[in-house]
């Protein structure tokens, strides 16, 4: 409910700043919702939850320069457009995620990397990015995604156990 | 390897993924064409304040257990579909809460583009704010105590929501303009109380809290008006010596200008929508930022003393700039910035005096400006103006400066028209310009501008004639600078105007002569005071007449005796109390009225023969009830939206149940076959509803025609009317129902009265009918299909006067 959101923008700073997200990002975010919904009222409608969803997680967006949000806004877009998608449709698509845990043997490099995470399976990549970027719950990825809170914590825990053995194997430097 | 170090690299990459995948579109920034609807649905997110009002006394509540329509009518299931079906306000109950929201979809005129106030305040308390919340207006009043009294209402009913807490609270029922209200009384002192209603016409929601009991806060909750979206906005307060001198309005720019006697001037300005000020000197101004009403404004105070200083501020919204210059400290630029108030457009002035042989014949609204045109018989024509625009012309010749009481004025002669002077003023305290025109000398056009008055909003109680010639029914009703007309019009296109208005007798009459013969009044009397009759032969004749304060008049193709029967029939048409709520499958059968609309009775059937009876007697009447219970029925003391209520319950089936009760403004009776809840909940939804016509009655007899008796039941009514000469008309109504005696003994006496005669087949209301002419008492017999109802009437008048009577007698109240 919008209601509960609007406590968080309770500054003049924080409403200008949300303002200059929304008019730098609107239309980059339509475009990743389109891509992915096909359709002109769901990728707004996307659109619209993501930026309720910016809201609610505004403290992640005050620290960052608007200029430098873009992969930010892309991913709730993109999320946001993945839970409409799968609530219009009803049932998941089957996801493989033996078929991706092969050819990560083969990652050598960070580049390559960032590219297995690019065809991470949808509600892996979903589950970490609300997971990490914004510091959502397991409860309340598990009603964006249609998945069970079991499903949510599988998928987050073999995200990143995915990455520990690249990291380990391939000797990746982390930072603390 | 730490996890918050894989967390991290792992936000690094889900980054870079998403920089990979999208790159291009983020080097790009594509625009986009939203539609409408995503437009407004992000500008309240872009836009919004704070956030909505929560009316809090305790701690936030638990599970759903029931909603309940805020009109107190329906129990709402549960349900996503059920609430899909509905479009409305809800009080959701929770544990230790109760919180408003509103389902469905707006219906209707928008919200969105309105806004309200407090017409009435306790003593010291002033319109002080009106911060802009997503979803709600907000009014905020203060006193110089600190006491703050805040009118809410929904202006985007999906992004508004209510939540109550009254953990030390007393929730109870109440009622504003006789609809149902929910009252918080908190016991806590200092706390704030609150009541919260819906408006019957537009279902808007609104609240208002403040430290006021009960009678206070109701006084305020029926005080609340709107307020049109193009008030004018100007300061209440100038310093002292200062008076309107100017006042411009139009093209979304509102303009004033002060003066003192020292040439001292303050202007005041108002751009709506998208415009801007620019503030410029020579020396250069000192800049700072202030506030007025809490919000941010841009002070220019001038290094040089004698010059102007500036006060720029916008509104809540952003959408209206404001700015007062001149030679003032900044604490009075603020303190005349934040008495900025909200003036209605809608003023309607009148001259309480016009020179001797003028009378009115139109009055309009042109551009914004209103004009009154008064003519003589020389043809000779007055014309008084007024608005907010600037009326002053370019001078003309022999310009006098006069007074028109304290208003500075000017007089001067028109350039084009020989002998035509305009004398025009600002009012100083209202900031309207106002323009006397005519071929008067200049004392003459001041004194019809010192007798301008302002008059109340146009009366807020419709009028109806409830006496018209056979043959004429209502067709319009129209309101117009503040007088209402009601036309009827019969057949033949004849029409019969009927107008009123605030106003005192020595006003402009309007009754035009149709030729060029002057019309000299006849005095008739209606309802025994002195009316000016016109009878213009030929043509439409006309009566004037002063009553409760307001001017009537009537015109039409009528003989004197009708526009004085016509005159004394009108009435207010005063909102009626009926239930909103019956059982289902119970529609409105009949509806009567007793001892001169005194009071009413409703009585509501269903298809097995059930009857539910209604009945409302004001108070004033004074006339005693008397209830004679019905045996087996055990009495109650109970409740009806907080009044004392006697209920004598039957609880067998098939036995009858009464409730009696009072709210002060008159008393209610309700019986039927009902369940206590049934009973109680329909008595709970007993409202002020637009009337409705009686039923199975005459509504309309011939000119001097009165009822001497009458007698009703749930299966026939009769009626006896006589006239001034002794005539009679027996009028009587029988239907199949439960008991046919009323039905056979009805037919039987129509077969006896008619043996003999020859009927001709009529038609009466789509209704097979019959009429017996005898040469001295007529019969006219109808009724619905398969002689379920017949209808008589009986008397020695025409078969077309009976005819338009039978007509005027209603199957539905519908």
């Amino acid at each position: 409910m919008l209601i509960y959101y609007l406590q968080m923008l309770d500054t003049p700073e924080e409403k200008m700043r949300f303002e200059q997200i929304y008019l730098k990002y609107r239309g980059l975010m339509y475009r990743v919702a389109d891509s992915i919904l096909h359709n002109c009222q769901d990728a707004e409608d996307a659109v619209h939850n993501a930026f309720l969803r910016i809201i609610k997680h505004f403290k992640k967006f005050q620290t960052t320069p608007v200029e430098d949000l873009a992969p930010q806004v892309v991913v709730i877009a993109r999320n946001e457009a993945i839970s409409l998608l799968r609530k219009r449709k009803g049932d998941a698509p089957l996801e493989d995620w033996d078929g991706l845990a092969a050819p990560s043997e083969s990652v050598s490099d960070y580049h390559a990397l960032v590219d297995s995470f690019t065809r991470l399976p949808q509600t892996y990549r979903a589950a970490m990015e609300m997971k990490l970027l914004l510091g959502c719950s397991d409860g309340e990825i598990a009603a964006k995604l249609g998945l069970s809170k079991t499903a949510v914590s599988t998928r987050i825990s073999r995200g990143r156990q995915l990455l520990r053995d690249i990291v380990e194997r391939e000797g990746f430097l982390l930072e603390a | 390897m730490t996890d918050q170090a894989l967390d991290n690299l792992a936000r690094r990459l889900l980054l870079d993924a998403a920089r990979l995948e999208y790159g291009d579109l983020m080097e790009e920034l594509p625009e986009q064409d939203f539609s409408p609807q995503f437009e407004k649905k992000m500008r309240k997110l872009v836009r919004r304040g704070n956030h909505p009002i929560r009316y809090r006394v305790a701690q936030i509540a638990a599970c759903l257990l029931l909603a309940a329509l805020l009109s107190g009518c329906t129990v709402l299931a549960i349900s996503p579909e059920a609430r899909a079906a509905f479009a409305g306000w809800v009080r959701e109950v929770y544990e230790n809460a109760f919180v408003y929201r509103f389902y469905g979809e707006e219906q209707g005129e928008s919200y969105a583009d309105t806004a309200y106030r407090l017409t009435w305040l306790p003593e010291g308390y002033r319109e002080a704010e009106r911060p802009d919340l997503a979803g709600m207006g907000n009014v905020l009043y203060r006193d110089d105590a600190g006491g703050l009294v805040v009118l809410a209402y929904a202006t985007d009913p999906e992004a508004f929501s209510l939540s109550v807490y009254p953990e030390h609270a007393t929730v109870r029922k109440t009622q504003v303009h006789g609809r149902p209200a929910d009252l918080y009384l908190d016991e806590q002192e200092g706390n704030r109380n609150l009541i919260v209603w819906t408006e019957e016409e537009t279902g808007q929601f609104f609240y208002v809290s403040g430290p006021q009991g009960e009678d206070e806060l109701v006084k305020m909750a029926e005080s609340v008006e709107k307020v049109e979206k193009t008030a004018v906005y100007r300061p209440s307060w100038v310093p002292e010596g200062y008076r309107i001198i100017h006042a411009t309005e139009g093209d979304g720019v509102t303009f004033f200008v002060y003066r003192d006697d020292s040439g001292a001037q303050i202007s005041f300005a108002c751009i709506e929508s998208g415009g801007a000020v620019q503030v410029t000197g020579d020396n250069g101004a000192v800049y700072q930022k202030v506030r007025v009403n809490g919000r941010s404004a841009d002070l220019y105070m001038d290094r040089d003393p004698e010059e102007a200083n500036v006060l720029v501020w916008t509104d809540a919204s952003g959408e209206s700039i404001f700015s007062i210059t001149g030679v003032l400290s900044g604490e009075e630029l603020v303190k005349m910035a934040e008495s900025l108030e909200a003036v209605p457009r809608d003023v309607v002035y009148r001259p309480d005096h016009v020179p001797e042989g003028y009378f009115q014949v139109s009055a309009e609204d042109l551009d914004g400006c209103s004009v009154l045109t008064y003519r003589n018989k020389e043809a000779e024509c007055l014309t008084v103006s007024y608005g907010y625009e600037d009326l002053s012309e370019e001078k003309g010749t022999e310009t006098s400066s006069v007074f028109v009481g304290e208003n500075p004025a000017d007089v001067y002669l028109d350039r084009a028209e020989d002998g035509v002077r305009h004398l025009t003023w600002v009012d100083g305290d209202s900031g309207v310009s106002f323009r006397v025109s005519g071929p008067l000398e200049g004392q003459e056009l001041i004194r019809v501008g010192e007798s301008m008055k302002k008059f109340p909003e146009p009366p807020p109680k419709d009028r109806q004639l409830t006496w018209v010639p056979a043959g004429y029914r209502k067709i319009d009703r129209v309101r117009l600078t503040g007088q209402d007309y009601v036309s009827y019009q019969n057949d033949r296109g004849d029409c019969i105007s009927f107008g009123y208005r605030p106003g005192i007798e020595s006003s402009g009459l309007y009754v035009i002569p149709s030729g060029e013969k002057e019309l000299t009044p006849q005095i008739v009397l209606v309802n025994g005071k002195e009316a000016d009759l016109y009878l213009d032969e030929g043509s439409t004749n006309g009566l004037v007449w002063t009553e409760d304060g307001l001017l009537f008049s009537l015109l039409g193709y009528c003989s004197a005796e009708e526009l004085v029967a016509m005159a004394e029939s009108q009435e207010v048409i005063l909102p009626d109390h009926r239930p909103s709520w019956v059982p289902e499958g119970y529609v409105l059968y009949e509806r009567s009225f007793h001892h001169s609309k005194e009071s009413a009775t409703t009585i509501y059937e269903n298809s097995k023969g059930g009857f539910l009876i209604f009945r409302c007697q004001p108070n004033e009447t004074d006339r005693p009830f008397q209830l004679f219970p019905n045996e087996g029925s055990i009495e109650k003391q109970v409740s009806v939206n907080g009044h004392p209520a006697d209920l004598y319950s039957n609880p067998e089936p098939g036995r009858i149940s009464e409730l009696c009760w009072s709210d002060g403004e008159a008393f209610y009776y309700l019986s039927g076959d009902l369940s206590d809840e049934e009973i109680l909940k329909m008595a709970g939804s007993v409202q002020k509803l637009p009337p409705i016509p009686a039923t199975h009655i005459p509504t309309w007899l011939p000119l001097g025609y009165r009822d001497t008796s009458a007698s009703s039941g749930l299966w026939s009514r009769e009626a006896e009317y006589e006239n001034e000469a002794g005539e009679q008309l027996q009028f009587r109504f029988a239907r199949h129902g439960q008991v046919e005696e009323p039905m056979e003994e009805c037919l039987a006496e129509i077969r006896k009265a008619v043996a003999g005669l020859e009927g001709q087949e009529i038609s009466v209301n789509d209704c097979p009918g019959r009429l017996y002419l005898d040469g001295s008492v007529n019969q006219l017999v109808w009724g619905a299909g398969e002689s379920e109802t017949v209808y008589w009437l009986s008397g020695s008048l025409d078969g077309e006067v009976l005819l338009a009577i039978a007509r005027s007698v209603y199957e539905t109240a519908e």
